[in-house]
């Protein structure tokens, strides 16, 4: 990869100078946009770094794949393009450190927007980073979630939250090094009342260091934008914290940024026949997170070591924000007939989770005084009206069945215009659509296993298109279902959705990084997997452990 | 008709009763999933960094997260 940059060096150097690397936010031309910024910064005596983010520059990458171009497979991979971002700014880091203009010792970060994000992180991750001074980069994850601040977010501004953290996290990592927080108070992406929150809790961690005066927070009129006190501040700050000259704010001055001062784009480029041909820039999102393989797995043994680390990763890096204390189911029977099965119908509902009643509908086929088998199928929430019922007839040969509706459906569901917005803020808390209807299915099978009638040992899953993934993961997890039946379930999840986020979500954080759905059959054995209709082709890698092994193959019922 | 006052204002209760407890499990089960997701991040927001108020607790947890201060960065 390669990352455009510009170095500003002060005229007339004779020792080595403390450096700020300036990452730039989201606008268009970049270092050309921001210039007066590391200019004054040289003007100031500093060195300064200023790098582009991988979509905005002379480089045009993939920033926004979950934001607008419905890649929500990003987050089954586990990938951010903030982590990118990061690690180009650790490899700036790594340049200005190399130089000989550059005292190593003091070295400062600061940026605006997508750049005041990548500020935090930098210096949470790089101790070589001494002081930071983030512009508008951050806010609390309820004030994004309560007021959707988040649907205004490009991916990178918050990490993939896999152990459900905030920035106050992050500033933690910070501290006690010298932490300047700016904010405008009009801000459309972030409220200033998120940040001064945000601000409290991490100077109660500077507190802990006795380092209360190494934090501050400079709240500026207007939008999402530097304000020329903000500015200046920043400036005074650095020459305070790498410099150790203490310059009032206004004795440090503001940038320049007459039109007849700025430098042309030409001026700047650093491509200039364009980017290398060997640049990977525009496609890191395919490699830069290393994904799972097809193990060979050619005895028992091993099969049972995959399956025992794929599981706990998952419920490390996928699951983790399934509840710690499972909530009481309370169930209720809402209504009781005798039609529907030979032996009635009877409607549940019970508590998967705490805010949650979902529906369950019993088909009785035998009577409830002895065990017997149960096929649970999963509705899917843009089925017609008796789908469910047909898809039941399919599959089930004479158990009992129940019809069960995840959260996304029914009374539980939500309008498709909010999909987009339920699969990003699902993400920046820890979660997905799949992984809160994993834990539904898993609480569901829980619950049939209490009522009288069904055989705990013999409850089959039957899921139709993306359902299959739900019923899959949550079979794996609960380790004891007799059955998975399939029909026409997704063959990856590496695949993208629609751009506007409707439809079928089958991401799970981080799941790529060990598996992918093709792969699970062979792990659930000796719960059988069916499909009605073809086995996809991606699956019969799965069959093929399972052969080899000589355990019971993928079956077909027509 | 003492008796029948009591038994009245008792089924009064009753009925009040059931008509709060019906109030409080809507609001606890409320199915919608913006509520769901706002409880969730508060619950983020408002426990990040809670109960840590050592620095050695700090310091665990900064070397458990695969963070070191060699600038290093190593991939959990």
């Amino acid at each position: 990869m390669y990352v455009p940059a510009n170095l500003y060096i002060p005229d007339n150097i004779t020792e080595p100078r403390a450096a700020i690397l300036y990452v730039c936010g989201h606008s268009p031309l970049q270092k050309v946009h921001y210039q007066s910024h590391p200019r004054k910064f040289a003007q100031l005596g500093f060195i300064c770094l200023v790098i582009e983010t991988i979509q905005f520059g002379e480089v045009r990458g993939e920033h926004w794949g979950c934001y607008s171009k419905g890649w929500f497979n990003w987050y089954s991979r586990g990938y951010n393009p903030a982590g990118v971002e990061l690690w180009n700014a650790i490899r700036g880091i790594d340049l200005l450190t190399d130089r000989p203009e550059v005292n190593p010792q003091k070295l400062g970060v600061t940026g605006i927007s997508g750049g005041g994000s990548q500020s935090w992180y930098i210096a949470a991750v790089d101790s070589r980073i001494k002081a930071v001074a983030p512009v508008c980069g951050a806010g609390t994850l309820k004030s994004h979630i309560e007021t959707r601040t988040v649907d205004g977010h490009c991916d990178c501004m918050m990490p993939t939250n896999t152990y459900q953290q905030d920035f106050t996290d992050i500033g933690a990592l910070i501290a006690p090094r010298p932490l300047l927080i700016c904010q405008a108070n009009g801000d459309g992406m972030y409220s200033i009342e998120s940040i001064r929150d945000l601000y409290y809790k991490i100077g109660n961690i500077y507190k802990m260091y006795g380092a209360s005066d190494k934090i501050g927070l400079v709240e500026t009129p207007g939008g999402h934008s530097y304000h020329k006190i903000s500015r200046e501040k920043i400036f005074s700050f650095f020459m305070a914290n790498l410099m150790d000259k203490n310059v009032s704010s206004e004795e440090a001055g503001d940038i320049d940024d007459t039109e007849q001062n700025q430098l042309s784009e030409e001026e700047l480029r650093v491509f200039t026949d364009g980017p290398p041909t060997d640049d990977r820039t525009t496609t890191i999102q395919d490699s830069f997170v290393k994904l799972h393989g097809m193990p060979e797995l050619s005895n028992e043994t091993q099969l049972s070591m995959f399956r025992d680390s794929v599981k706990n990763f998952l419920k490390i890096k996928s699951f983790g924000a399934f509840p710690e204390k499972p909530s009481a189911l309370n169930p209720v029977l809402e209504f009781k007939a005798l039609d529907g099965g030979k032996y009635g119908e009877d409607i549940y509902s019970f508590v998967p989770e705490d805010g949650w009643r979902l529906k369950i509908d019993f088909l009785w086929e035998h009577p409830k005084d002895s065990l017997n088998q149960l096929v649970i199928i999963l509705r899917n929430a843009d089925e017609g009206r008796w789908d469910s019922y047909s898809f039941a007839s399919k599959v089930a040969q004479g158990e009992n069945i129940a019809l069960f509706g995840t959260r996304g459906f029914g009374d539980a569901g939500w309008s498709p215009e909010l999909q987009w917005h339920i699969r990003r803020a699902s993400a920046w808390t820890g979660r997905t659509i799949v992984s809160m209807q994993v834990y539904d299915l898993l609480r569901c099978i829980e619950f049939c296993r209490t009522l009288p009638g069904i055989d705990p040992a013999k409850i089959s899953i039957a899921a139709r298109n993306e359902m299959g993934v739900v019923a899959l993961y949550a079979a794996l997890l609960d380790g004891k279902c007799k059955s998975v039946i399939l029909n026409n379930p997704p063959e990856t999840q590496d695949l993208p959705s629609d751009p506007d986020g409707k439809g079928a979500a089958t991401e799970i954080l981080n799941c790529l990084r060990v598996t992918d759905v093709y792969q699970i059959p062979a792990m659930l054995t000796p719960t059988t997997v069916t499909f009605t209709g073809e086995i996809p082709d991606n699956y019969l890698w799965s069959n093929d452990i399972l052969e080899k092994l000589g355990k019971t193959k993928l079956t077909v019922i027509q | 008709m003492k008796k029948t006052f009591v038994f009245f204002g008792l089924g009064i209760l009753f009925l009040l009763s059931t008509q709060c407890s019906d109030n409080k499990q809507s609001t606890l089960e409320s199915n919608n999933i913006r509520q769901y997701l706002s409880e969730k991040a508060a619950e983020i927001t408002n426990n990040s960094f809670s109960g840590i108020n050592t620095l050695d607790r700090k310091t665990v947890l900064r070397i458990a997260s695969g963070i070191v201060c060699s600038g290093q960065f190593i991939y959990p």
